[in-house]
């Protein structure tokens, strides 16, 4: 029995031409993707998501080398871990004789159940013991054979940095000042915590306007200040980190930097628009007011688009 | 959703400021001059804490009794801010605290993620608790005992709060007995990390098996299936039988493990496979 746990046996690559799966959030037709934000999304969302897999069942048979008796499992997941909770379809069931095309699953995100960041997988799996010809092919039941995963924010629940209150000093504006952007230790490699948004804990008069809610759920003084945010993640973006982002190779930023998180913001707003983020650097040296506009055009639910 | 209840968030620098002071305090002065008295900067917990966007504020008086109850488990349990507890006394108390929160906070899993909901408890409401459980400490920066937005799984309360949401038995007329049972190590090392705990009927099973493969008489771990012939210390143990769980759920898929109801032949093989394992290391 302890072998059957540690045999090692042919997996599909996450990538590959025989299995091809996409995410749909049917509510507002914009599909999650890898990196980008679930948009909508707020804790007390109930979300329901459609994922429709392409798939070539006779090459996946072959390439695996699965016996003929094989039954496979096809399935999604959300699985959450700032909520430990994982959130899974019903499977598609395969056999070797069925044929190639596509299939279709869904799954309702229950309100309350995540937060901050979620991973989208989808998985194919062994579902019965078999007793196939050549030797490293899966035989035992729930044996993993392709995963694949991708990550995805949750808007609303997961700021790109901290937000914090404090009492402004007159350096930085005083009483009547609202709120400043603290960019003044980050670097690309550095934690996204090291930027900060501050709210000038002495300005009732602003803070009060946050939380107002009107009628129409519009709110001019986040709207204001979503805006602005955006700017200044612009501005740092082709200002302080432009040549940073030129030298430092991509795959240095990797998460938990802020420069996958200025990435995040890049192809949220910016992709595929500009095709990486040093296009948009040099657009932005060649017309920053233009690079504003595209930034305006993006940010949704706000007066801006009133 | 009327019943999706926000909680207070503290954090910022007048926080943090507040907590390099506090954490140098005795429990004593914490109780008397500081719990739910602290100023941040000279400005009020009501004036500087926020809430989330979309719910229902959950009343403060409601959170203050709550924490009430907190103080009462540290009575009921042997506990005494005056006094250095020992490893037991914590061990109890903590069991306490855990059931207390899971079981009077209505704190949906999205809003008990949110490590601020936490700091409330620690640098408001409770300080003096944090201090008699983790000692005073001298630093110039807040201790992750008490606020914490990285090491978020080592804050007080909010550890405790996710063990008992992760080993709580629905089906147990005691649910919170495997909590109970299992020692300090093992939930650091198992509950505490977010891969095998997300799925929860492998989790629970996990618990149970490890306690039911305890010798009854020296508390150690089988690592034969004939009961009483070859022991193994308990902790040592279960690391190992972690450890294979974790690898094995790499190979098989957990999410298909529990929805096809095989977690509790899943786990008896991972069991096996540690005492099988353990024989040939040992």
């Amino acid at each position: 029995m302890a072998k059957s746990i540690t045999a090692p046996y042919i997996v599909l690559e996450e990538f590959n031409q025989f299995l091809l799966p996409s995410w749909k959030n049917p509510a507002d037709e914009k599909d999650p993707f890898d990196g980008g934000y679930l948009d909508s999304f707020t804790p007390t969302s109930r979300i329901e998501l459609a994922v429709t897999f392409e798939i070539k069942v006779s090459m996946v048979w072959s390439v695996l080398k699965l016996a003929p008796g094989s039954e496979l499992a096809l399935s999604a997941s959300i699985l959450c871990p700032a909520t430990r909770r994982i959130i899974t379809s019903p499977n598609i069931a395969l056999r070797s004789t069925d044929t190639d095309g596509t299939r279709s699953t869904s799954l309702v995100i229950p309100e309350g159940a995540l937060s901050s960041h979620a991973f989208f997988e989808c998985r194919l799996v062994l579902a019965n013991d078999t007793k196939p010809t050549d030797s490293l092919a899966a035989r035992f039941k729930s044996s993993l054979l392709w995963k694949h995963s991708i990550k995805v924010l949750l808007e609303g629940s997961a700021p790109m940095f901290p937000v914090t209150a404090e009492r402004f000093s007159s350096d930085n504006g005083g009483p009547t000042a609202a709120w400043r952007m603290n960019w003044q230790r980050a670097t690309l490699l550095s934690s996204p915590s090291k930027v900060r948004l501050i709210t000038n804990s002495d300005n009732t008069h602003f803070t009060n306007l946050l939380k107002t809610q009107s009628p129409d759920g519009l709110n001019p003084a986040h709207s204001m200040l979503q805006y602005n945010v955006a700017c200044s993640m612009l501005e740092n973006i082709c200002g302080r980190f432009a040549d940073d982002f030129r030298q430092i190779p991509a795959d240095q930023l990797t998460d938990g930097t802020l420069g996958h998180n200025l990435n995040m913001f890049f192809k949220k707003f910016f992709h595929p628009r500009y095709a990486s983020i040093t296009d948009l650097i040099e657009a932005y040296k060649d017309n920053p007011e233009q690079c504003r506009a595209v930034l305006q055009s993006k940010i949704e639910g706000t007066l801006l688009h009133v | 959703m009327s019943n999706f209840f926000l909680f207070p968030r503290l954090a910022g620098a007048a926080v943090e400021k507040a907590v390099v002071v506090m954490q140098r305090l005795d429990p004593i002065t914490l109780e008397k001059e500081w719990a739910r008295k602290v100023q941040f900067d000279n400005r009020s917990f009501e004036q500087i804490s926020k809430e989330g966007d979309v719910g229902t504020a959950y009343p403060l008086e409601k959170i203050e009794a709550v924490a009430k109850k907190l103080d009462e488990c540290l009575r009921k349990n042997g506990g005494n801010l005056g006094e250095e507890p020992s490893n037991a006394t914590k061990v109890n108390v903590e069991n306490a605290w855990a059931q207390a929160l899971h079981s009077e906070l209505p704190i949906a899993p999205s809003e008990a993620a949110n490590p601020e909901v936490w700091h409330s408890f620690s640098c408001f409401y409770c300080p003096h608790l944090v201090s008699w459980r983790w000692g005073k400490y001298e630093q110039a920066t807040p201790h992750f005992r008490w606020y914490s937005a990285e090491a978020a799984n080592r804050q007080t309360f909010r550890r405790l709060w996710w063990r008992a949401e992760l080993l709580k038995d629905k089906d147990n007329p005691k649910p919170y007995s495997l909590l109970e049972q299992m020692y300090e190590d093992e939930l650091v090392g198992f509950t505490d990390q977010a891969t095998i705990s997300m799925h929860r009927s492998i989790t629970l099973e996990v618990a149970r098996q490890h306690l039911n493969n305890l010798d009854e008489k020296t508390g150690s771990a089988h690592i034969d299936n004939k009961k009483g012939d070859k022991l193994a210390p308990r902790t040592e143990f279960f690391r190992l039988f972690q450890k294979i769980v974790l690898r094995t759920a790499g190979q098989q898929d957990p999410a298909f493990i529990e929805n096809t109801n095989q977690a509790t032949a899943f786990v008896a093989e991972c069991l096996n496979e540690a005492k099988k394992t353990y024989v040939h290391a040992s």
